[in-house]
């Protein structure tokens, strides 16, 4: 019996190699290239869903741009403004209604009744129903928003109609109308949007 | 029987099988180095090629952005403004090639540019110019050296000394330079024609022209409801300006930048208001054509593309697009060959404010 057991324990020290730790530094090593690559991997793939997102935005709020300019056209019930539909955007820009929502004026005319409402600084950050119109068919998770501001009319120093574009028809005596267009577009995530702004003036 | 013993233990490797070894050895690593050596140009291509690919989405994304803006004036644009109807520039063009403010086309630049010490030989230059009308601030009042704004407007405070700003309502514009510090002045700004924004300054060396602004200034009057009811007046103030881009040689680059023999040392540059910004490395050429349509009352018009020096005067009022191609190179050296892989990619903007 003794003589086993010793044998056994001389077998036991006499073990050799390195199996264990050469596979685990390779583990190690392979570990590390891997986790380095998912690292990469996943950084590119947020780089990579930004720049999608920003695009699906910019898109987005574009759509509502084109939607508000679209609005503008059929504010004088569905017909081109012409210079002496002035009255048009009197009822469809002075509060309280109709128009109200997202229609501002920038001009403090008497004109207007009760001289409409204005777009403040301060609404900026909260687009909500009561301050802004919704644009429709969008891809996000929330719907693109849009306001316009009546800037006013076009003219000549001396107040006189001016000529815009000559080679259009029916521009003898242009009288413009000028609206600022403010639209906001979102991605699939609520805080990635993009604001772009136009100036949309009519034919005449 | 010991020495024979001895003798039948003798080990070892005989001549053949050291050369068999050695042959077999040197055939595996040749085996194995070739395909490292592949592994290593193609790593080093696709390294190149993605930076390249980055490089060009960043260049044209920026420049994208700018030539979207490109000749926004507001409630006007410089297709409205071809005879300067609406607009009055109080912007002093310089002399030199540089004229950033002029406003009587959309854009501009110079065609090769032959001797220059910042600009490389033999590229163009490219530069646009709009309002950003983003941000605007109420007018209230004016005098003869100073217009007078709503200082409590939450844009008020960005507002800076040399800045160029535009002030105008639906029908008339007057673009000049801040000269006084609008931070302490509460609400009043002047235009003075004796001040130059000096050096370290944003639009260093820019001044105001010593023509009257009385005539401009008396349209403008207080939106008060009853004197101006057209549309009321503004001091424009977002991120305006003038932008000119150009190829020269980058702060990182130990040589001179040359587009045939050391495109590696090029940048691309912007100049924004005055400051140069390098935008990036890797960018060697650019080179811009003007498009437009030859006469849009054909049926079917032909649409030209020119070269700034062989764009006649009365075609600018007609463009409205520009084909932009820059040479893109990967900055490091490909595994073939001493020069950086390049790349050269056109693309062509339309110019919305032209239209």
């Amino acid at each position: 019996m003794n003589m086993k057991l010793n044998r056994n324990i001389y077998s036991t020290n006499k073990q050799q190699g390195a199996v264990l730790v050469v596979a685990l530094v390779l583990l190690i090593v392979m570990t590390i290239i891997g986790v380095t690559g998912i690292n990469s991997a996943i950084l590119q793939e947020k780089l990579a869903g930004n720049y999608s997102e920003k695009a699906i935005a910019f898109t987005n709020a574009e759509a509502a741009l084109r939607q508000a300019e679209a609005y503008i056209e059929t504010i004088n019930a569905g017909a081109a403004l012409t210079p002496s539909d002035e009255a048009v955007l009197q009822t469809a820009f002075s509060a309280p209604s109709p128009g109200g929502d997202g229609l501002y004026l920038t001009l403090n005319s008497s004109s207007y009744t009760a001289n409409g409402p204005t777009w403040d600084a301060s609404v900026g950050t909260n687009w909500t129903a009561s301050n802004s119109r919704a644009a429709t068919g969008s891809t996000g998770t929330t719907t693109p928003r849009y306001f316009i501001e009546y800037l006013g009319r076009k003219t000549t120093k001396s107040g006189s109609p001016i000529s815009l574009d000559a080679e259009v028809a029916n521009q003898s005596s242009p009288y413009p109308f000028a609206f600022r267009i403010t639209a906001i577009g979102y991605s699939g995530f609520n805080n990635i949007y993009t604001v772009i702004q136009s100036v949309y003036t009519t034919e005449q | 029987m010991n020495r024979i013993t001895t003798m039948k233990k003798q080990v070892g490797i005989g001549l053949i099988e050291v050369m068999i070894s050695v042959v077999l050895g040197l055939s595996i690593m040749a085996g194995i180095l070739q395909v490292f050596s592949v592994s290593l140009t193609n790593t080093v291509a696709s390294e190149s090629t993605s930076r390249i690919i980055n490089t060009v989405q960043y260049a044209f994304a920026i420049m994208g952005n700018d030539i979207a803006n490109a000749g926004n004036l507001g409630c006007s644009n410089t297709s409205d403004n071809k005879d300067g109807e609406f607009i009055t520039n109080r912007l002093a063009l310089k002399s030199s090639s540089n004229q950033y403010y002029d406003f009587s086309r959309i854009a501009g630049g110079i065609d090769n540019v032959s001797s220059d010490p910042v600009i490389t030989s033999n590229t163009d230059t490219f530069s646009i110019r709009f309002f950003n009308t983003a941000s605007r601030i109420d007018y209230l009042s004016h005098d003869a050296t100073s217009v007078t704004v709503d200082s409590s407007d939450s844009d008020y405070a960005s507002l800076e000394q040399y800045q160029v700003v535009l002030l105008a309502n639906c029908t008339l514009g007057l673009m000049f330079m801040i000269t006084n510090d609008p931070t302490s002045s509460s609400g009043a700004i002047e235009f003075a024609t004796s001040v130059t924004a000096p050096a370290g300054s944003i639009n260093e060396g820019q001044s105001n022209t010593s023509a009257n602004n009385a005539g401009e200034l008396s349209f403008f009057g207080a939106n008060n409801g009853s004197s101006n009811t057209d549309s009321p007046t503004y001091l424009y103030t977002g991120e305006t300006g003038a932008f000119q881009y150009y190829i020269g040689t980058s702060v990182n680059a130990s040589g001179t930048c040359s587009i045939s023999s050391n495109p590696q040392n090029c940048s691309l540059f912007r100049i924004n208001n005055g400051v140069t910004e390098e935008l990036v490395e890797g960018v060697h050429n650019m080179q811009i054509e003007y498009g437009f349509l030859d006469d849009p009352s054909l049926a079917s018009p032909k649409t030209l593309y020119k070269t700034p020096a062989n764009l006649t005067e009365t075609w600018w009022p007609d463009v409205d697009r520009v084909k932009i191609t820059l040479s893109f190179n990967s900055v490091q050296r490909s595994a073939t060959s001493t020069n950086p892989i390049t790349m050269d990619v056109t693309r062509v903007f339309h110019l919305p404010n032209q239209l």
